[in-house]
Parts: C-alpha cells; structure tokens; sequence
C-alpha cells in the first residue's frame, strides 16, 4: 500500500478544489435558471474562499511558467507543477473560443460574488474542473491506496 | 441517471451512519478519543454531503446533475478513504500502538502550530500522512512500535508535518534551493541542437526530484535537532546500509525518486553531528557505514542529482526551513540520556538512554526495554532511579561525548 506524503496531501487539495468547484457551478446554474439554491450562503462563500486560495497558490506558478519559458517550476510539489502544465494546455484551447478570458479573469469573478457573469464562472468552473479531476484511470494514483 | 445518484447517494449516507456507529462504539485509549471524534466529524460530513446531493435532485434541474454527480463521486472516494485507512487506529487498533501514540501526542503537544492534530498511528512502513485538513495520520511497523528504539524515526515524520504547517513558506526556500541547483547545472556555454534540448530536460528532471529530496533531508535534519544521537542510531539501523542500493542507484531511478541516496543521507546527517560537537559519535556511525559500503564496492557518484557546490545552497536552504518550522531542540541534558524521570522529562532523554543502553550490552537490553516501555506509556509512576543502581546490572554504559558548539544566529 501506498504510504506517500505527496499523494495523501494531493488527494486533499484536489477534493478541497472539487468540492468547491461543485458547490458553485450549481450556484451559479441555480442563479441561471432563477431556482434557490438549497446551498447556505455560508457553504457558498467558503466555497468560494477555498477556491481563491488555491488561485492565489496556483496563479503565481501559471506567470512563472509563461514567463521563464522552458524553465521548470519550482517551489511547487510535482502534483500542483502537473496542474499547472495541464491548466496553461485546456486554456489555451479555451480561450481561442472565446468562451474565457485571461488567466486572471476567474479570480476577478470570484471576488465579484452573485454580481458576477454566471455564464463565465461556469464555463472557468468547467476548465478548473478537467484540470484538477484526474482521469479514472489516474485517480488511483493519488488515492492513498495506490494503484491496485 | 437522476435514479442511480438517488440510489447512490442514499447508500453513501446510510453507509457513512454505519460508520459513526461503529467509531462510537470501538474501544480506544484515551489518547486516541479525539481522533476518534475527527473521524466522526468526517463521516458526519460525508453523510451531510448525499443528503445534499439528494436535495438537489429533487428540485428537477437537469442543468445540475453533472455536478451532483461529481459531488457523489467525491462523497463515495472520501467514504471509501475513511473506511479503508483512516479508521484503523480506531476500529483496528491494538495495545501496542500506545508506545507511538504517547511518542506522537508528546511531539504535537510540544509544537503549538500542531497542537490542534490529534495523535492517531496505523501499523504500515513508516511514514505519515500530513492531512492538515482531514486529520494527520503516521504509520509505524507493527515490530518496532513496540519498542523504544526506533521511536526517534517518528521525529522525522513529524517534520513532514511542521512543513505542511508551514507549507507557502517552506516551498518558496525550496524554490530558491532548486533556482540554485538548476544555476549550479547549466553549462557555460549552451547550444542549440538536439543534445543541448536532452540536457535541458535532465536539468529540469534532477531540480524537479530535489522538490521531494529537500523535504526528506530537511524532516532528517528534524529528527536530529529534536533527538540528538538517538535519531542517528536510529535512522542508520532502521535504513540499513546492507544493499548496495543503500549506497549508488542508477540515473533512471533517481529521477523523481522520494527519497535521496541513504549513504547521501547519512553523509549530510553526519556533518550536521559534528556541527553540533558529536564528532566521536559521527566517527562511529561513519566507520560502520565506511566498512558496509567498501563490501559493495560502489561509486560515490550520484549521476549529477548531487555535487559538492549543491552543498552550500542546500545547508543554508535547511537551516533556513529549521528556522521557520522551529522545533524542539534535543538539549545537552537529553542527549546524554542515562536516567529518565516519569512525568517530569521527555521522551528524548529516554530514547537516548535506551540506545545507550542497547549498544552497551544488546543481550541485557530486552529485558531493560520491557520495564521502561510500560513506564513511558504509564507516564504516571516515578522511576526509581539512582543511576547507579541500574548502571550496576550492566556494563560501562557510554554516553556519547558532545562539545558545546556555538549556534549561528
């Protein structure tokens, strides 16, 4: 059985990230389609609170990458460092639809609270979400468990 | 699909009741009932979590099922997380998990950043889970958590702990370190072609695998300054040194490897010994590990993961990180081991007398260790120690021999 540091503490910062991600793209679609949310406005600000936090955490490594081209990341573990290549990769495809803005745009979003475009926080939730919910067949990786 | 997440999510709550219940139920040492309730808490929470994926089905949003799905998906791997690993120390625990548990709860009571962390310990290699959100959860051999030996190595446990707590900090010193490194590689002058492309990728492998390598040299460097000798004794036996793997791996298995070169390990342990006045000490461990690595006849050569100019950085980078994390220094008194009072010393002392006592005579020290065990879980009765009475049932015991050394500021 698997008894790694890394993946133990991967496997919490992604379901922290996954569950807030979940909490607010319902909010958000609920708001769209004018039905209340069963959700507390409590349970959606700390929604919102983690995923900030791991914006603030994630941000700064997506500008290194962009701006030390071809250097390799550092002061991040290896899980959040494969986040971030895959983050800039979904991205780029993206944002060449138009359907999101710049990197810093779901941070400005989130900050706004229920002002916000629900549209386009959907759509960041979205792209969050295939970065950071690994295929099936890598989520037993970084399940304490280990591959079995 | 609404009627299978219906399905699913009443069995996750039904299940996660299940749970509590049988949590409730287990008996446990007292040292273990906080865990207990974190663990409770937890399945609280999963049970919380279906009953909300239920209400959201019910208001009939199609635009929404694709999140409760994800949300059941996650409620169903945290239950399954719970069940498998985290409820052992509750549900499977046994007596013998008492001497880590009062090893664990003295070391987060000591540190008050993890004084909030119950103590909880799982029999498996050893390791630690820092689940600063969940809860922490170490794992420790079934054999060795009963004795008094290798309870130093749960000091280095403990420091992937402390840089979890102090996480931001310690990654960005670590950053710097692996800024340093990948300086320290680049060549003079750089090409253009498909080799200088092979190199560059190399580089980024070996700074990438000093991520990891950083932070187990640094949980090394805990373990020291907390126990002194006794984490070194311990460290350098538990490791072993007896394969060559111990002292060379080939280039395809340092890359992303956990853990650095143990023979690497030690070397770096050894001068922080002397830099702390245990140069006798250091000399000893140094010649055994001198004898069993000239039987293996391997190169000292660690393919450019590790070069004497990464020396400089890398000291400096984990003083820095002792600095941050600040943990209980070993004091002189400790180190020397040789009596502990119940109740009124640590568990440092008695480490350091145990292995003093064990390398003194290993044919006495079974029967010494099965006293001092139950008095270290006891913790209540008084030793009735004279140091002389019990230094006359065995031969000279030797105290490792320490020059105060002056700490930089």
């Amino acid at each position: 059985m698997q008894k790694d540091w890394l993946a133990a503490t991967s496997f919490e910062r992604r379901h922290d990230v996954l569950s807030a991600i979940s909490t607010l793209s319902i909010h958000s679609k609920l708001a769209l389609s004018d039905v209340r949310d069963p959700a507390t406005s409590h349970e959606v600000e700390e929604a919102r609170r983690t995923l900030i936090g791991f914006l603030d955490r994630f941000a700064p490594l997506v500008d290194q990458l962009q701006a030390e081209v071809g250097q390799p990341i550092v002061g991040a573990d290896p899980d959040l460092t494969d986040l971030v290549y895959r983050f800039i990769s979904l991205w780029r495809e993206r944002a060449s639809s138009g359907s999101i803005g710049p990197p810093d745009e779901i941070a400005a979003l989130l900050a706004s609270g229920d002002d916000a475009d629900h549209q386009k926080v959907i759509a960041w939730l979205e792209l969050l979400r295939a970065v950071t919910d690994e295929p099936r067949e890598d989520s037993m990786r970084f399940l304490p468990g280990g591959s079995r | 699909m609404r009627n299978i997440l219906e399905r699913r999510n009443r069995r996750i709550a039904r299940d996660a009741n299940t749970l509590v219940g049988h949590l409730q139920a287990a008996g446990i040492p007292g040292s273990l009932e906080p865990y207990r309730q974190q663990l409770i808490a937890w399945s609280a929470t999963i049970g919380s979590l279906a009953a909300k994926n239920l209400e959201y089905l019910r208001l009939g949003e199609d635009t929404i099922l694709s999140d409760v799905l994800a949300n059941t998906e996650r409620g169903l791997r945290l239950l399954r997380f719970l069940s498998a690993d985290l409820v052992t120390p509750v549900l499977r625990g046994t007596p013998t998990d008492e001497v880590c548990l009062t090893t664990i709860s003295w070391l987060h009571a000591n540190h008050p950043e993890v004084r909030p962390y119950p103590p909880a310990v799982s029999p498996g290699t050893c390791a630690v889970w820092p689940l600063l959100e969940f809860v922490p959860i170490y794992f420790f051999p079934a054999l060795e958590q009963q004795n008094l030996l290798y309870q130093p190595l749960l000091f280095h446990e403990f420091g992937h702990v402390l840089y979890g707590v102090h996480k931001p900090e310690m990654d960005d010193l670590v950053g710097d370190l692996q800024r340093s490194i990948q300086e320290i590689l680049l060549p003079v002058s750089q090409r253009n072609d498909l080799h200088a492309a092979r190199q560059a990728a190399r580089r980024q492998g070996i700074v990438n695998t000093w991520y990891r390598w950083a932070q187990e040299i640094f949980c090394d460097a805990v373990g020291f300054e907390m126990g002194g000798p006794c984490f070194l004794h311990a460290l350098s036996e538990f490791v072993g040194g007896l394969h060559r793997s111990d002292f060379y791996r080939a280039e395809p298995e340092l890359r992303g490897s956990t853990h650095p070169v143990t023979a690497l390990r030690i070397r770096l342990l050894l001068s922080r010994a002397r830099s702390s006045g245990y140069e006798d000490l250091a000399t000893k461990v140094e010649e055994e590990w001198n004898t069993l690595g000239a039987s293996f006849s391997m190169p000292e050569d660690y393919h450019g993961y590790y070069i004497d100019t990464v020396l400089g950085p890398l000291s400096r980078t984990i003083e820095d990180m002792l600095t941050e994390a600040s943990p209980r220094r070993c004091t002189g008194d400790e180190a020397t081991g040789d009596r502990r009072i119940a109740g009124e010393d640590s568990p440092v002392r008695l480490f350091n007398w145990a292995w003093q006592t064990y390398r003194s005579d290993p044919s006495l020290y079974d029967e010494w260790e099965q006293e001092f065990v139950k008095r270290f879980v006891d913790g209540t009765s008084t030793l009735a120690v004279t140091g002389t009475q019990d230094l006359a049932t065995q031969k000279d015991i030797e105290v490792p021999s320490r020059v105060e050394v002056a700490r930089a500021e």
